[in-house]
């Protein structure tokens, strides 16, 4: 592997580890979610009909919640599935070494067949890289979902205000989840953030690698 | 890295690989061997993967890669085949590879996608042409639990793997064969000693190969035995007390 690919390679994982760590913690803010809604929805059923408003904002928390489990379990195998694919590829890149190694002492037969083994391996690392960043890629696509249900999570908190305005004698307890949502809503969205910026550093890497595959594949075709 | 023919008659031949100059000294010094007959070849203990370099470039100056129609690995140690997805690479679609039933899936960390053809507690045979079979001899726990020898019977060289084998420095090695019986035995014992995991099972290989017709005993490290000096180390090898180390597990 050149040392170029060996770089970008360096970096796909280094894009995928980060941006995993910065959502390691995106499972239990799920479930912290999923116990708030279940609190609300209690509290809700308690309130009878000043929290009727109160329930249905539940069931869109509940929808979150479920969103959120996705996003997590997405994120968790992409991440299982780049770390497969980088260590394919340096698995692979150790044959090569050793087969740079061999080649200038190779003699006759072997020789071709030694370079055909080459060329074997090389498109091997390549199709692992891709494979790679394919999951960084995937992984950015999940980052922009958690955006999107950061966001979500912050307007469910402001229509529980707005409720709790109109809740009488438990309009105080509305407040509480809708402060703690807000709350929640801000951590998901810092954690998306630090995973793009993580997966953006990776995408240089991600496009030199599509250049270095073309180059590959054309070379092959040729 | 040498290569020596330590047997030669019409187009059967047996070649030794070892003492690579170039070998840096935290590898240890491997022998690798190459049978040759009817212009098939088999490949004993191909090595690890650091020496696959020295080991290609010399075994092709000396044949087609394609006439390896065998690689026998005698143990799973990464010294005896690590470098086996590397040579699969270079040899010929069909080759076959011979090892114990035991460590076929253990081998498979190496290299996932070979075929393994397991060999048999008992042993088998490699047939390399019409008029020559080698014997594969089972050395169970000499020092693996599932370890094989393999016996020529026309040359009369039995490959012993790490039976017979001796840690020479380099300074030391004067060619590929012992001259000096006694004042090799430092150079084994160590070795045996720690490695050879039963005195059962050193006896019953002793009584096994005493019925074979060994003129040399080709080993996997170190210098080669021939003529009487195989007789010598048979007689020093079953007076041998094995399995060092024990004492240290016994000990609180």
């Amino acid at each position: 592997m050149a040392s170029e690919l060996r770089m970008a390679s360096a970096e796909i994982l280094a894009g995928a580890v980060r941006a995993h760590l910065a959502l390691g913690k995106l499972s239990e803010l799920a479930e912290d979610v999923r116990i708030l809604s279940l609190n609300a929805e209690l509290a809700a059923g308690r309130a009878g009909e000043q929290g009727r408003s109160i329930r249905v904002l539940t069931l869109a928390t509940r929808e979150l919640v479920r969103q959120l489990t996705a996003i997590a379990d997405g994120i968790a195998t992409l991440k299982t599935a780049a770390y497969a694919a980088s260590a394919g590829a340096l698995r692979t890149d150790l044959r090569l070494r050793i087969i740079e190694r061999a080649r200038p002492h190779t003699a006759g037969s072997a020789l071709p067949k030694l370079e055909a083994g080459a060329s074997r391996l090389a498109a091997s690392v390549v199709t692992d890289l891709l494979s790679a960043a394919g999951c960084v890629e995937g992984m950015d696509k999940q980052t922009q979902r958690l955006s999107a249900t950061a966001m979500h999570a912050g307007t469910i908190a402001t229509n529980i205000a707005v409720e709790a305005a109109g809740a009488g004698a438990h309009g105080q307890e509305f407040l509480v989840v809708s402060r703690t949502m807000r709350r929640y809503a801000g951590e998901l969205r810092r954690m998306a953030e630090e995973a793009r910026g993580a997966l953006a550093r990776a995408r240089p890497a991600v496009d030199a690698l599509g250049h270095v595959a073309f180059a590959h594949h054309t070379r092959g075709v040729a | 890295m040498l290569c020596q023919t330590i047997y030669r008659e019409g187009d059967h031949r047996w070649l030794a690989f070892g003492q690579d100059p170039d070998r840096p000294d935290n590898i240890v010094d491997t022998n690798q061997y190459v049978v040759e007959a009817g212009g098939d070849a088999v490949l004993i203990d191909p090595g690890g993967i650091e020496i696959f370099p020295a080991m290609l470039g010399a075994l092709s100056a000396k044949l087609p890669i394609d006439s390896i129609r065998h690689i026998m690995l005698s143990h799973q140690d990464p010294d005896i085949g690590s470098s086996l997805p590397l040579w699969r690479e270079v040899c010929r679609d069909d080759v076959q590879i011979h090892i114990s039933w035991l460590w076929t899936s253990f081998v498979s960390h190496f290299d996932g996608e070979a075929t393994l053809t397991p060999v048999p507690d008992p042993g088998g045979e490699i047939r390399l042409s019409k008029t020559l079979s080698l014997e594969i001899v089972p050395a169970h726990f000499l020092h693996s639990p599932g370890n094989f020898h393999l016996f020529d019977p026309r040359a009369g060289i039995l490959f012993s793997a790490d039976v017979a084998a001796s840690l020479v420095p380099r300074g030391v090695r004067g060619g590929l064969f012992v001259e000096d019986f006694s004042a090799h035995i430092p150079y084994m014992e160590p070795w045996h000693r720690r490695a050879m995991g039963s005195e059962r099972a050193r006896d019953a290989w002793l009584s096994r190969v005493a019925r074979l017709d060994i003129r040399i005993l080709a080993p996997q490290h170190g210098l080669l035995l021939r003529g009487d000096d195989v007789k010598r180390f048979y007689d020093w090898f079953g007076t041998l007390r094995i399995g060092e180390g024990i004492e240290a597990v016994r000990q609180e």
